[in-house]
């Protein structure tokens, strides 16, 4: 296979894939829960700057973009919320799966099937999920990945004045949409500090200084200071915590909880436990009997991450020497970006929280897979016949790709699954604005509601009971 | 001399293959969307008593609006509930799956709790045990409520 036709095989294979998970996406409504007030709110700002400003200082957050991109969206709309807000995602979405493809850089069969793995896994991590099931009503978690990819493909180009021009306002709008937007800096500066020089030593102190920006404003400026143990609830051991149970727990000793999202979060990442700080596996296993999903997600990532430790391990030596090739790089950005993004996960862990060390993750694997791969087919002098021991080797590469595939597949159930109860949430919409103290008074907030409603019912995501079949234990 | 790498080796295909399988389901998938046939059931199968049945409250709500009769019996498809299809009144079903909400909507949507269908509807919530079912239907009719459910006649699923 000629390297040209290896990326046109890529390139169609993440096509297909993007393809996918839109039209998954596309059959989730509008959510009533983290979408419906942001846009009633939207409604009632009087311009984009008002928006804006109104939430620059908020406790504990710097997050203006965040409500300047839910206003300009909806401000863009005129009406069509689904449409706009919907075709934002999905725009997200090619970006992501596109910038990834980018990251691999196929050039042979094995480039191919190795992309063929990490697609796979990246859109079959747990912590991709998140980014894709639900908005608010933008998938702002999906934007930082997206960030921190185009990032990284920055580092790993040609480099340019507009390359260092191109990071540093990806990294600033990153940044003030998300917390997680400051790991675009990890991936930055790991990403050079591992050879790649597609950013240039000013461009990374660009960066640096935008980040000495962002502290200066945000604990400076606008004294936003950091979020308390009663902002969120989070896992702790087995079982979910709600504020004011981690405030009786944790109140006068946080660091332990923060401790322990931080070792939770590098685990959920490379092991698939816990998840958002539950071990479910225990949970589970307590309550009469673990799920296939959860020993078929414990399994695959065990596996995987044993193939990256083994990379890593047998690299180790040129690493010492600074001599980093391509999926060097991308181990040890995915490594840093793992402890960065569970170190911003201090005070509360959740799934998509960690979605651009998930996403890194999957291109280390890929890399590793495609770097392997290509050296096994010009090492064969000819194909080798199947020993035992081979077998063996082909067998439980084949069970770590299946586990994955299956995980892949079970993004879809979960999305379809998620559109059901989205649409069964409108139904009683308005009681559910009157528990929030929400409920719109004009009528255009009004008007807005039975729009988004009627959207939603009409919006006929298929009998329910063809999800309801025993998907649950296989899908998590 | 040697012969020329393999453009494929077995590990390749063992790592690549079931992405690759993904990929072809998602293609497979679409080509069926653009002739006309979901991968999930078509909706118009669904009767407002198998919506009941599922728990779809939006399915019923968008049922109910469309002119579905909330009093009519209609079919359950097999598996839906049990093993065997039946007959039932949306209510009838809603109750046999346990869904307190989805009667609510259907009484909000017309659904008549008359004398001839509150004792079958008592009886479900009792041969299930189920109290919440059971204090929705004390709230909202004067019934009647039997002690001796063996005279009513139930739905044959619920049996």
């Amino acid at each position: 296979m000629t390297a040209s036709r290896a990326r046109l095989v890529a390139w169609l294979l993440a096509a297909v894939l993007a393809a996918g998970v839109s039209v998954s996406l596309l059959a989730i409504p509008i959510q009533v829960t983290d979408s419906l007030i942001p846009l009633l709110q939207a409604q009632t700002a009087p311009t984009w700057r008002a928006a804006v400003m109104s939430s620059a200082d908020s406790a504990g957050y710097l997050r203006p973009l965040r409500i300047g991109q839910i206003q300009w969206l909806f401000d863009v709309a005129s009406g069509h919320y689904f449409l706009v807000y919907k075709s934002f995602h999905v725009m997200l979405v090619v970006l992501c799966l596109g910038l990834f493809t980018r990251a691999v850089r196929v050039r042979s069969a094995g480039g191919v099937w190795a992309l063929a793995l990490g697609l796979t896994v990246l859109t079959g991590m747990h912590t991709f999920l998140g980014t894709v099931w639900e908005a608010y009503p933008i998938n702002h978690f999906l934007e930082v990945v997206v960030a921190c990819l185009f990032v990284y493909v920055l580092a790993e180009s040609r480099g340019g004045w507009w390359v260092d021009a191109a990071a540093a306002v990806v990294f600033a709008v990153a940044a003030l949409t998300l917390e997680s937007g400051l790991l675009v800096w990890v991936v930055a500066v790991v990403a050079w500090l591992a050879g790649g020089r597609g950013l240039s030593s000013r461009g990374l102190m660009a960066l640096t200084a935008l980040l000495a920006g962002y502290l200066a404003l945000r604990f400076g400026y606008f004294s936003t200071g950091l979020p308390t143990l009663v902002e969120r609830s989070t896992g702790f051991g087995t079982v979910k915590l709600d504020p004011v149970e981690l405030t009786r727990r944790f109140g006068d000793r946080p660091l332990v909880l923060y401790g322990y999202n931080v070792v939770s979060s590098v685990g959920s990442v490379l092991l698939s436990q816990p998840r958002a700080g539950v071990w479910t596996l225990m949970a589970e296993r307590h309550d009469g009997g673990v799920s296939p999903a959860t020993v078929m997600n414990v399994t695959g990532s065990l596996l995987t991450t044993a193939l990256l430790s083994a990379w890593a391990v047998r690299r180790w030596p040129r690493w010492r020497l600074r001599r980093f090739e391509q999926a060097d790089r991308a181990v040890l950005v995915a490594l840093a970006l793992v402890l960065a993004n569970a170190v911003l996960s201090y005070g509360y862990t959740k799934d998509e929280i960690l979605s651009p060390a998930g996403a890194f993750y999957a291109l280390a694997v890929t890399l590793v897979a495609r770097e392997w791969l290509e050296r096994r087919a010009a090492d064969a002098p000819t194909v080798a016949s199947v020993t035992p021991g081979r077998l063996a080797v082909l067998l439980l590469l084949a069970v770590v790709s299946g586990g994955w595939a299956v995980r892949a597949v079970g993004l879809h159930y979960q999305m379809h699954q998620m559109a059901h109860d989205v649409r069964n949430e409108w139904v009683t919409v308005d009681l559910w604005l009157e528990r929030q103290h929400a409920a719109p008074t004009t009528p255009e907030g009004r008007a807005l509601v039975r729009v988004l409603r009627e959207d939603a019912l009409a919006r006929v995501a298929g009998n329910p009971w063809g999800l309801a079949l025993q998907g649950t234990r296989v899908f998590r | 001399m040697s012969e020329p790498p393999p453009l494929v080796t077995r590990e390749a295909v063992a790592l690549g293959l079931p992405g690759a399988l993904v990929a072809a389901g998602v293609v497979l998938v679409m080509l069926l969307r653009l002739a006309g046939v979901p991968p999930l059931e078509p909706p118009e199968r669904m009767t407002l008593s198998e919506a009941a049945a599922l728990e779809s409250d939006a399915d019923v709500v968008r049922l109910l609006q469309a002119g579905a009769d909330p009093n009519a019996p209609a079919r359950v498809r097999r598996s839906r509930i049990r093993a065997v299809g039946a007959d039932l009144t949306p209510l009838e079903a809603a109750m046999t799956s346990r869904h307190v909400s989805v009667m609510t909507l259907l009484i909000d949507g017309g659904a008549r709790l008359d004398p001839a269908q509150v004792p079958v509807l008592w009886c479900l919530a009792l041969s299930h045990r189920n109290a919440d079912a059971e204090a929705w239907l004390r709230s909202r009719s004067a019934g009647p409520f039997p002690s001796d459910c063996s005279r009513v006649r139930m739905p044959e699923v619920a049996r």
